[in-house]
């Protein structure tokens, strides 16, 4: 690593620290439905079409922003509604219209199946200000497999073209790269340059969920470094501000890869509601990072005064990380990567670009890594 | 890198012919007399707005990176219009390439952005005197800064800004 990126991220840590302590909360999850139309591989959160939550009653979620309000410049608090997929709550524009009016800029994360463009309208017309649309392949049986429903890529296109031509409105296309699509990223980013698209967020999926014991989901190191080195060069090109994912330190690809050093916010800035009224970071947090349930405990009060698990990482400094030179510009990784229970980390950036994080050295069996992938697609 | 060190490399040659009193090629070095530093004054003007709203942003740091940066950096902090004036003087046998930048070094909230002006687009205001003195040259630099988006949540949507809903008529 050349020295002015070492600067740049030893500084940047003093840019953390500050913010740790400040802690202002400028983006406020809420899990408003664990209800799905979809049946994806790789789901995080194991919802289904009936789940056994039901969904949370608006009045509870707003009235946490109503009282947060005195507390916080409402107009830099952005609101994210995640799920499940927040399009099957049928008074989604109801909500929208309510946090608009209390003055919260307002977004949600879809498959886009249901984003038509009437639903389109009538979220705009509700305050919608910023949407993300996943898009998991560059064909449809990729995606589809993916998304485990028939017709969701040409759905999720349609959105897509629907979001891009409204002015004004801010969204990224995000697609979760896996062994079935990674070869296809260059067509992939062609397409979306038919669109007109301009942002694309690509992320790798997590040992958690669905995902976890999916052996075609986790990339390889050979496979990761190649969609790193794709993120990076066709940031390069300028011509779509590709991004990776906000989760991991990856060391030389650091700033080239994204546009600001590897920051795990959670806690800091990002709370969450969770469908049962949980409180917690991220909504990939769950387990021992909840910090309180908002029919038990004031929500202020909570962000104010826990959170210490997420504001002071110190306890993240053991197993491989005590020993690992990097420690001091990732602090332990994205939260979610550790075991909730144990602590203990469970996906390393570095070990998945196949560098040991003790001496900062590539792993002698990153090369069999690779070979391993390419077994497994030849026998599929 | 290398072209600062080509740059330098070549101004250390002109210094060393001048000091010798024999006359280059480079149109802003004249043969020298005497024995002595040559300086220029500069004056870098502009404003510093937010390229979403053209609002301007007050207080912002504007740095003018010096040739031996870090030495020689020189700060201003734009008033309430955004604007902003930066004087200095430089070892400069003329007008030479400038870079300027703003570093939202405050609150984070904008991007970095820099930029580089040309020799030729400086403009002589000021006199070249007979000695050492090469005159005083201004020049314009205008910066629309876009917000640091920020890392984005694996799960998360691109923050965006309240904006007032327009009623249909």
């Amino acid at each position: 690593m050349n020295l002015k990126k070492k600067l740049i991220l030893s500084l940047f840590q003093q840019h953390k620290a500050t913010q740790s302590k400040l802690h202002t909360l400028s983006y406020l999850f809420w899990e408003c439905t664990l209800r799905c139309n979809f049946n994806c591989v790789h789901c995080g959160s194991d919802c289904t079409r009936q789940s056994a939550v039901p969904d949370m009653p608006k009045e509870d979620f707003l009235k946490i922003l109503a009282d947060i309000r005195p507390q916080v410049d409402p107009h830099k608090t952005m609101i994210v509604l995640t799920g499940g997929e927040p399009l099957v709550r049928r008074d989604l524009e109801e909500c929208g219209k309510a946090m608009y009016d209390m003055g919260y800029p307002w977004g949600f994360v879809t498959n886009g199946w249901g984003l038509d463009e009437k639903r389109l309208h009538s979220l705009l017309d509700a305050g919608l200000r910023s949407v993300t649309v996943s898009l998991d392949g560059y064909t449809e049986e990729s995606h589809d497999w993916f998304r485990g429903k028939k017709g969701s890529w040409l759905r999720a296109v349609n959105a897509i073209s629907g979001i891009v031509s409204t002015p004004g409105l801010v969204y990224d296309v995000v697609t979760c790269v896996n062994k079935n699509n990674i070869a296809d990223l260059p067509r992939l980013r062609d397409l979306l340059l038919s669109l007109e698209v301009t942002n694309w967020r690509l992320f790798t999926v997590f040992p958690k969920g669905r995902a976890k014991d999916n052996p075609l989901l986790r990339l390889s190191t050979g496979e990761f470094r190649q969609m790193l080195d794709f993120i990076r060069d066709t940031r390069r090109e300028g011509k779509i501000n590709a991004s990776y994912g906000c989760e991991g330190y990856l060391s030389d690809y650091e700033m080239e890869v994204r546009d600001t050093p590897f920051f795990c916010q959670a806690g800091i800035n990002i709370a969450s509601v969770l469908a049962n009224g949980d409180i917690s970071a991220c909504p990939s947090l769950r387990g021992d990072y909840i910090q309180g349930n908002i029919y038990r405990d004031d929500f202020w009060t909570v962000w104010n005064t826990r959170y210490q698990i997420m504001r002071d990482r110190s306890w993240t400094k053991t197993g491989k990380c005590a020993t690992c030179k990097s420690y001091k510009y990732c602090q332990g990784n994205g939260l979610h990567l550790r075991d909730e229970k144990t602590g203990e980390l469970l996906h390393c950036h570095l070990e998945m670009m196949g560098i040991n994080p003790c001496t900062q050295k590539k792993l002698a069996n990153s090369t069999s890594l690779t070979n391993k992938t390419a077994i497994l697609q030849t026998a599929k | 890198m290398k072209r600062f060190v080509l740059k330098t490399y070549g101004k250390i040659v002109a210094w060393i012919l001048t000091a010798l009193g024999l006359y280059t090629s480079c149109d802003i070095i004249e043969p020298r007399v005497e024995y002595g530093t040559p300086t220029a004054d500069f004056v870098i003007k502009g404003n510093v707005n937010d390229a979403d709203n053209l609002q301007p942003i007050e207080n912002m740091a504007v740095i003018r990176k010096s040739s031996w940066d870090p030495y020689g950096n020189d700060t201003a902090r734009t008033d309430a219009n955004g604007n902003y004036e930066l004087n200095f003087s430089e070892t400069a046998f003329g007008p030479e390439d400038m870079v300027v930048y703003t570093s939202d070094i405050d609150n984070g909230v904008y991007q970095s952005d820099t930029i580089r002006i040309k020799a030729h687009d400086l403009k002589q205001i000021g006199k070249r005197r007979k000695n050492w003195y090469n005159g005083k040259f201004e020049a314009k630099a205008d910066f629309k800064l876009v917000r640091h988006p920020g890392p984005i949540p694996m799960y998360g949507i691109v923050p965006a800004e309240y904006k007032e809903i327009e009623e249909e008529e």
